[in-house]
């Protein structure tokens, strides 16, 4: 059958022109804005004590004193070569502009037409506090001479720009000398492999436990694993901070001299944030262990420890690696707990916000070139994590089902108290956010008076958040859900030789982009024509769907492998065409499988903050934004507790319905 | 069209043309211009190994997938560009695949609902569809809840159903125990005799070929080595390979001469032959030895050892210098006894085939 | 199956129509906190109950650098919060217009872009958890101490992300020179915010900082563990003020909020449920507010980039 027939050939290839173009573009944009430097700036301020340099407001533009003092000479080294000199109070000269032409621009600013180019200038002038007068404005003459004259406001500072571009690699070096940068980059790493570390140490062990040993209600700590994994973001940064900061409820309780503010808090917190994700992959890997490579381990003499550490966790190990893999991801792309818990610590995906914001409107070289930094620190993890688990062979030959092991009364008490301590310590974020939002806030701290006047006050402002969240989640969720379906069935049954790769490596490539970056990259793509799609609440559908298509096409994937394509080509030999196939048989039978992608897709959506701060704009504010902002900026932390709650049951409702689903359906095996 | 009683059809199977068919997979050659025609009405088989190409050449048939060369046609119709869903043909599956989230009935019904027909016919064909595989009153079931014989004749079903003139069969015995092969077998066959759709059967067991087939394609490294009826491919096998496939095989190297056929080893065995005198290769099955009195027969050869398969002993009998023949016999002879061997119907092959 | 997906996908796109209702109402970018927000909102609604107000909040510095990433296609139509200075040097983001109030304030904008509103200073702050009652810094000077380090060290807002830390530290600049600031910066903290700053006093993490005289007041009178001081040497302070944004997609409404915004009714209300001075000649400040005649004003000299420059490079980062 000709190619050009198939029409899933042209879904593919539609597949992955948007990937393309959504995915790929935005982050080659980036790329190259890192690479680009601007022509330069230089300034000079005109006190009453005489003209000076701003080497504060230059770059690329060396000074030089000139002999008389209060002469300057001032050079890119390349095309301009010029000098200044006092010409009066509020006037000054420059010389070495070869036909020079004055060009008015917005605002009172000027520009500078010459054969070496185009330079933009403007002044700032302080005006003491209770001034009515406006400042002299910027004029500048061109002189018989050749000389250009500047006539200016008292004590102003004239900042002359070249607007052009040039390609570079100063950014990054800059990046990398830089103090502020550095540590930014030092702090990010720092703060995500000490979390991950004391992550796995928790959620390892716990679900060593409950895995291979039988203890009561594990079903019920699988679910609960479970909603802690899907928590807002910030919420623990904010809760912790009340308990245990240093005008905290606990530290002030107990008299505490400490806080959690600090690089050791964020640690805590984002572990504690991440641990839920270690803890899942790991249960699920070590009941996928097959008793067979145990019991053959056993029947040579090893003891159960020696067993457990030598063939049960090297086996569980791709599970493992995954689930540290996603924990690192997420804590070296925290947005929001860093800037709750520690006031000064700097870490990258803040850094590039607040970069990519100054920069707004020309050149976004900081905030692009951390951008790709941090893009390559998280595929050089992943690729680690893809090398160590490549070298080894993980493919189980027959799988027999690992019965649990018995505890004694005194072990299943230990077990069950670890597993008790474990959750409680991951939900006191939920249970303080739950508390406050019913308790009376004044300036900032919460009083013992309890109060519905929270939910009032947001129940008063209206729930337009809530809709745009719910809006964003549910059609997030299907877009991404339906596109999974078909770019698995692409990837899994049609091995087109070419295509079926590239798309295969544009789907995963949001996998290793950090939210803000993600955010910054379509901004970038989408700000102008032919596509204007910034602010708007397609921007937010779109970034979403594609932070979520790895995981819809992967749970997709694997369901889909489980279908044998005889059961495919039944259909198409009893006459269906392909997509009658696929709607008929293939999908339904992919369904269960495919479903726990859409559940964590609507979950992420829900959540999202990194990349939504980045890109709502008003009207469409989901709520993550809205309690985020009130959590930074305002003190009474009351009705975004309450907000917080409403956007937890946005969550735990539906999930809840999905797991008892997932528990009692119909279960189909091929 | 719509006989409702399934009994009699009168449906009319097509023939099936394959001319020059080649196919590769990347360096490897698959099919070598495999050309052969499928009368209509006929029960084909591809037989051999597995790798050799059969599958493929079935799959090609089907259209599931594409071929490099040559053609391939229904009733002189030229169907290769065609793809699966427009070639109108039943295919049974080696491991049935029905699905296993639709009932029974939904499986059945899947190709009558595409064709948009009415609910009540297709109730009432679906029933007839079963009882023409021996089944009752399933509808409602579902597949895991069926034995692996239920399953094959519910694919059977799901692909008749639809009136193909064309019925394609990958290995569907091949899952099932050895008892339920032979019953299913004869059940199979008397059903297409009486449907007449032509049937092309895959298999790598040479019983069930000899068995069911009008005619048999044995194939081999993508090549057909022998076309021909059940009986001459088995009693005069064209080339070495076919003769091991098809049932055991006793092949002596030596060479003709005008007292007989002498074998390397140096033993004469006393047979005349038409054929011109040179190296041969001497081919007897096992059940063509005929074992006597020691001086009687063609050659002389002790009993090694002995085999009891239930229908007969098999003999391992060395003659001269260490060849070894095996024979069957229904009676029982003692190890390191002299016997007299004699052939019944034996064949000449050329030497190195 | 397949009526369920159609049902999501129905409810999907009732959920867009409805909200896109909701693009008509007038956007505002601030950095005033909800106490100010919401009681002159509320004011603002009475007079205008047809006009919906939409609040975007966050840092001076977050807010205007939004207001410049959207510059081709504003979303916001009103910047509400910010000193004068933050409007000068950014004056080709807001668009002029003569507001009836503006001849009665104590400054005015030759250009009419920005429109005062409040006249804001910044006293220190002091945490008594941290400091005992007889070593409270009196003056500016007082604050270039390694004393302060062992009790949780001086807070700054950084200049970069905060209109009232580069308010500050351009005054002091101004005032004590840049060798001051290094001096101040040595072993003080840095605050991604002022809300930060002023929380991180008021919670005992840091020991000294400045603080908005109105917030400083209302925590004194809750009786928070903190005490306001303002330093005889000096006191930076800063006119707060609001602009149009240029290109305002609802241009009358941002109008109409102007001219609320600067009227005498918001004024009062804000002076009494803020405790600020107002701008306008005519309302009287607070009574809790120390006379603004006792002190020694001092407002913001060099320009945010020199200052942003000057600090980290005093700062030794």
């Amino acid at each position: 059958m000709k190619l050009t027939r198939d029409s899933w050939f042209w879904f593919a290839i539609v597949a992955l022109l948007f990937c393309g173009v959504t995915i790929l573009f935005p982050q080659i944009r980036l790329l190259s804005a890192s690479v680009l430097g601007d022509g330069g700036r230089f300034a000079i301020v005109h006190r009453a004590s005489g003209l000076e340099p701003v080497p504060e407001m230059s770059s690329r533009f060396m000074t030089q004193p000139l002999t008389p003092v209060g002469q300057y000479k001032i050079s890119d080294g390349s095309a301009y070569d010029l000098s200044v000199a006092a010409e009066g109070p509020q006037a000054f000269a420059i010389t070495g502009f070869r036909r020079a032409r004055i060009v008015p621009a917005e605002n009172g600013a000027l520009q500078i037409e010459s054969p070496a180019g185009s330079l933009n200038v403007s002044q700032q002038a302080p005006r003491g506090l209770f001034n009515r007068v406006a400042p002299a404005p910027l004029t500048a003459d061109v002189q018989p001479d050749g000389r250009v004259l500047f006539n200016h406001a008292a004590n102003a500072f004239v900042t002359f720009e070249n607007p052009s571009l040039v390609a570079t690699l100063s950014n990054y070096v800059s990046f990398f000398t830089g103090s502020e940068t550095l540590r930014a980059t030092v702090n990010s790493l720092l703060v995500a492999f000490s979390a991950t570390a004391l992550a796995a140490c928790i959620g390892v062990s716990l679900a060593y436990v409950v895995a291979r040993f039988r203890v009561v209600g594990t079903n019920s700590i699988v679910f609960l694993a479970t909603m802690a994994s899907v928590s807002p973001p910030f919420l623990g940064a904010y809760a912790w901070r009340l308990l245990l900061g240093r005008n905290g409820v606990v530290t002030n309780g107990l008299g505490m001299d400490f806080s959690i503010v600090g690089l050791h808090g964020v640690i805590w917190v984002i572990a504690w944030l991440v641990f839920p994700v270690i803890f899942l992959l790991s249960y699920s890997a070590f009941r996928g262990l097959d008793a067979a490579h145990i019991e053959a381990a056993e029947s040579l003499g090893a003891t159960p420890l020696y067993v457990r550490l030598s063939v049960e966790i090297p086996l569980a190990m791709p599970g493992i690696m995954t689930g540290l893999y996603l924990a690192t991801m997420a804590a070296l792309s925290d947005f929001g707990t860093p800037r709750i818990i520690a006031l000064d610590l700097n870490v990258l995906p803040v850094l590039i916000y607040t970069s990519f914001l100054s920069d707004a409107g020309r050149n976004p070289a900081l905030a692009a070139t951390g951008s790709v930094v941090l893009v390559v620190i998280s595929s050089l993890i992943l690729m680690a994590q893809q090398i160590y688990l490549s070298r080894r062979g993980f493919a189980v030959v027959s799988s027999r089902q690992l019965e649990p092991r018995q505890l004694t009364g005194r072990g299943h008490a230990l077990a069950i108290g670890f597993a008790a301590v474990v959750l409680f310590i991951a939900f006191v974020p939920h249970l303080t956010v739950l508390v406050t939002s019913f308790l009376e806030w004044r300036v900032g701290l919460p009083r013992l008076v309890l109060t519905l006047a929270n939910y009032k006050t947001m129940w008063n402002a209206g729930l337009n958040s809530a809709w745009v969240t719910l809006s964003l989640g549910i059609a997030g969720t299907l877009i991404a859900f339906t596109a999974g379906l078909g770019i698995a069935f692409v990837l899994v049954r049609k091995r087109y030789r070419v295509l079926a790769p590239v798309l295969n490596a544009t789907v995963m490539m949001p996998y290793v982009i950090p939210g803000t970056v993600l955010g910054i990259g379509l901004i970038l793509v989408f700000n102008d024509a032919p596509l204007q799609l910034t602010g708007t609440w397609f921007i937010l559908a779109l970034a979403y769907v594609i932070r979520n298509l790895p995981f819809t096409v992967k749970a997709s994937e694997a369901a889909l492998r489980q279908v044998h394509p005889a059961l495919d080509e039944a259909g198409l030999s009893l006459g269906a065409r392909p997509i009658r196939v696929f709607l008929t048989i293939t999908a339904p039978l992919m369904l269960a499988g495919a479903i726990t992608g859409a559940t964590l897709t609507f979950l992420h959506i829900v959540t999202e903050l990194s990349s939504t701060i980045v890109l709502y704009r008003p009207p469409w504010k989901p709520m993550t934004a809205v309690i985020f902002e009130n959590t930074l900026v305002d003190s009474d932390f009351g009705v975004s507790a309450a907000q917080t709650i409403l956007l937890m049951a946005i969550i735990y409702v539906p999930l809840y319905f999905v797991v008892r689903y997932g528990q009692s359906g119909r279960k189909n095996n091929v | 069209m719509s006989d409702v009683s399934g009994q009699k059809r009168g449906l009319h199977g097509c023939e099936v043309a394959i001319a020059n068919v080649s196919k590769k997979y990347g360096d490897m050659t698959v099919l070598r211009d495999i050309t052969m025609t499928i009368e209509p009405g006929e029960f084909f088989t591809l037989l051999g190994p597995s790798g050799c190409g059969k599958t493929t050449l079935l799959r090609a048939i089907a259209g599931f997938h594409g071929v490099n060369g040559g053609q391939i046609l229904f009733d002189g119709q030229n169907v290769s560009e065609r793809p699966p869903w427009e070639r109108n043909i039943g295919f049974v599956f080696q491991n049935y695949a029905l699905w296993p989230n639709k009932t029974i009935f939904e499986n059945v019904a899947y190709g009558l609902k595409l064709r948009k027909v009415s609910r009540e016919d297709t109730r009432t064909r679906v029933r007839a569809a079963l009882e023409q595989v021996q089944l009752r009153g399933v509808e409602d079931r579902y597949p895991s809840e069926m034995s692996g014989g239920m399953q094959q004749r519910i694919a059977m079903a799901r692909a008749l159903i639809i009136d193909p003139p064309l019925l394609l069969l990958d290995e569907p015995m091949s899952n099932l125990d050895a008892r339920l092969r032979i019953s299913l077998r004869q059940e199979l066959r008397e059903l297409q005799k009486r449907i007449g759709v032509t049937a092309i059967y895959v298999t790598h067991d040479q019983e069930e070929a000899l068995e069911m087939s009008d005619r048999i394609a044995v194939m081999n490294g993508g090549v057909v080595e022998q076309l021909a009826r059940p009986e001459d491919v088995y009693a005069r096998p064209s080339t070495r390979f076919v003769a091991e496939f098809v049932g055991d095989a006793n092949f002596l190297e030596g060479t003709i001469e005008d007292r007989g056929f002498t074998l390397d080893s140096g033993a004469l065995i006393k047979l005349p032959s038409t054929r011109e005198p040179g190296p041969a290769t001497l081919f007897v099955r096992p059940e063509r030895v005929i074992l006597g009195e020691a001086g009687q027969g063609l050659v002389d050869g002790i009993v090694a050892d002995i085999r009891y398969v239930g229908r007969s002993w098999v003999h391992r009998l060395v003659i001269g210098d260490g060849v070894s023949l095996w024979a069957d016999s229904s009676s029982r002879l003692q190890p390191g006894q002299s016997v007299g061997i004699s052939f019944d119907q034996p064949t000449f092959l050329e030497r190195g085939q | 199956m397949r009526t369920l997906g159609m049902g999501l996908l129905a409810a999907a796109a009732v959920l867009c129509t409805t909200t896109s209702g909701i693009a008509g109402e007038l956007v505002v970018y601030t950095s005033h906190g909800e106490t100010t927000t919401t009681a002159v909102l509320a004011a603002f609604k009475k007079d205008h109950p047809d006009i919906a107000v939409t609040i975007v909040r966050g840092g001076t510095g977050e807010v205007v650098e939004r207001i410049r990433a959207e510059a081709g296609n504003p979303t916001a139509d009103v910047l509400w919060g910010g000193p004068t200075q933050t409007f000068e040097e950014n004056a080709a983001l807001f668009q002029s217009y003569e507001s009836s109030s503006d001849k009665d304030m104590v400054t005015i904008d030759p250009n009419h872009v920005w429109h005062p509103y409040t006249v804001l200073l910044q006293p220190v702050i002091v945490s008594t958890k941290r400091v005992k009652a007889g070593d409270m810094p009196k003056t500016q000077a007082d604050l270039v101490s390694d004393k302060w380090q062992g009790l949780g060290s001086l807070i700054i807002p950084d200049p970069a992300k905060s209109g009232t830390g580069y308010t500050i530290l351009s005054a002091l600049a101004g005032q004590f020179g840049w060798d001051f600031i290094g001096k101040l910066a040595k072993g003080a903290r840095l605050a991604p915010g002022s809300d930060d700053a002023f929380n991180a006093v008021r919670d005992g993490e840091a020991a000294v900082g400045w603080i908005n005289e109105d917030l400083g007041a209302k925590w004194k009178a809750e009786g928070l563990p903190i005490d306001v001081i303002y330093p005889t040497d000096a006191v930076t302070g800063q006119i707060d003020a609001q602009a149009i944004v240029k290109g305002a997609p609802h241009l009358q409404d941002a109008k109409a909020l102007i001219d609320f915004l600067g009227s005498k009714v918001s004024h009062e209300v804000v002076r009494d449920a803020t405790v600020r001075r107002s701008a306008r000649v005519d309302v009287t400040p607070p009574a809790v507010l120390q006379d603004i005649g006792t002190l020694n004003i001092i407002s913001p000299v060099d320009p945010k980039q020199v200052v942003v420059a000057r600090f980290k490079e005093a700062a030794g980062k």
